[in-house]
């Protein structure tokens, strides 16, 4: 096994941004089917960071395998998050609705956009955490590394990376200077899993 | 004759309280496979009435996830792009003279079945390769990308990492 970086974004991690953008855009107007928006940031971490805890690595035929089963994983407990609505029929009915709007543009626009605009990056981020490993460690890793895209920012209180990735909001690949900041969370990332000191 | 009235009157009335629960359901109704939406069959002195299970009657929409990655290694990168119909594909080895790649595209369909692509072509120093291969099949599937790319010069080979991607559930 070699080191390698992918890209991934997670559907169902940024399903959740996508339901805390919606209950922002209505603030003061929820409706019924709504919770209020102090119950909604209480749930968020517990779910997150949940979601985040699976991440298992699996043997599977390519470096990326353990994170697209883990998404599929996720994606089969999707019903779950209909928590982050209110437990009434009407509620589960705007979950869905929801949901299914989510996937229309997560597929057509903004996963597309997401992957895209990684592919750019992924490549130069990938050189800079291999060259500071072999100067700083003189070794690379043998385990297959991912950066999670989100498509805003990560709420308060969850977690910024699992036991193989960080989380990035697409916002955060903006300059050289952001780009080095996330390639050094990778970093530490790294250095953290095989319990080396950080320098 | 009085017991295939009672029977036709029945059969009105099941069919009536059907339609009723049916209609009270939003547009969703449409694309419900009513059989599994039947709870309970009860019957009493005013006839059988069915119980429409109502979790059932709301679904999720679309086909399915749709996951496109890259893979980036000390090869180069990778990148495979599923459709419902269709695959894309790109590589970018890490050479430093053009190239040729050869590799190969691996389907296989959540029915059991698989599909297998010879994949090739030349590249410039810097540039990728991609294509885009038809599908015999349509439903979900997983679809795993590898291959090996050599510099024209003869000197270099390099193996491009691996990357696995899906479509569907």
């Amino acid at each position: 096994m070699e080191f390698t970086l992918c890209n991934a974004s997670s559907i169902n991690l940024n399903f959740i941004l996508y339901v805390i953008n919606i209950y922002k855009n209505k603030k003061s107007n929820l409706t019924d089917e709504f919770l209020s928006i102090e119950e909604l940031y209480q749930i968020v971490p517990n779910i997150w960071n949940d979601m985040v805890g699976k991440f298992k690595p699996i043997e599977g035929r390519a470096p990326n395998s353990s994170f697209i089963y883990w998404d599929k994983e996720l994606l089969k407990e999707r019903d779950s998050y209909r928590i982050l609505f209110k437990d009434t029929e009407e509620g589960y009915k705007e979950y869905l609705n929801i949901w299914n709007q989510y996937s229309e543009w997560w597929h057509n626009e903004c996963q597309v956009m997401l992957n895209k605009k990684m592919d750019e990056f992924i490549p130069t981020i990938y050189e800079l955490v291999k060259n500071k490993l072999i100067s700083n460690k003189g070794y690379l890793p043998s385990d297959n590394f991912a950066i999670e895209i989100v498509f805003s920012e990560v709420p308060k209180d969850c977690l910024l990376n699992g036991t193989l990735f960080t989380i990035e909001s697409i916002n955060d690949f903006c300059s050289e200077s952001c780009i080095s900041k996330i390639s050094e969370r990778l970093y530490k990332l790294i250095l953290s899993k095989y319990s080396i000191d950080v320098k | 004759m009085k017991k295939n009235k009672k029977i036709i009157s029945s059969l009105i009335a099941l069919s009536v309280i059907t339609s009723v629960s049916f209609s009270s359901v939003s547009v969703q109704a449409a694309t419900i496979n009513t059989k599994s939406n039947i709870g309970t069959v009860t019957k009493d002195n005013k006839g059988t009435s069915v119980e429409v299970t109502k979790d059932k009657l709301y679904k999720f929409g679309g086909s399915g996830i749709h996951i496109d990655t890259t893979v980036t290694g000390n090869g180069g990168s990778a990148t495979v792009d599923p459709y419902s119909t269709s695959v894309y594909w790109k590589v970018k080895p890490a050479t430093a003279w053009p190239y040729e790649f050869k590799g190969t595209l691996e389907v296989d369909y959540y029915n059991g079945d698989s599909q297998y692509f010879n994949l090739s072509g030349f590249g410039a120093l810097g540039t990728s390769v991609s294509d885009t291969v038809e599908l015999d099949e349509t439903g979900g599937y997983s679809v795993y990308l590898d291959g090996e790319a050599y510099s024209l010069n003869g000197y270099e080979y390099v193996v491009v990492p691996g990357c696995e991607a899906g479509f569907g559930y």
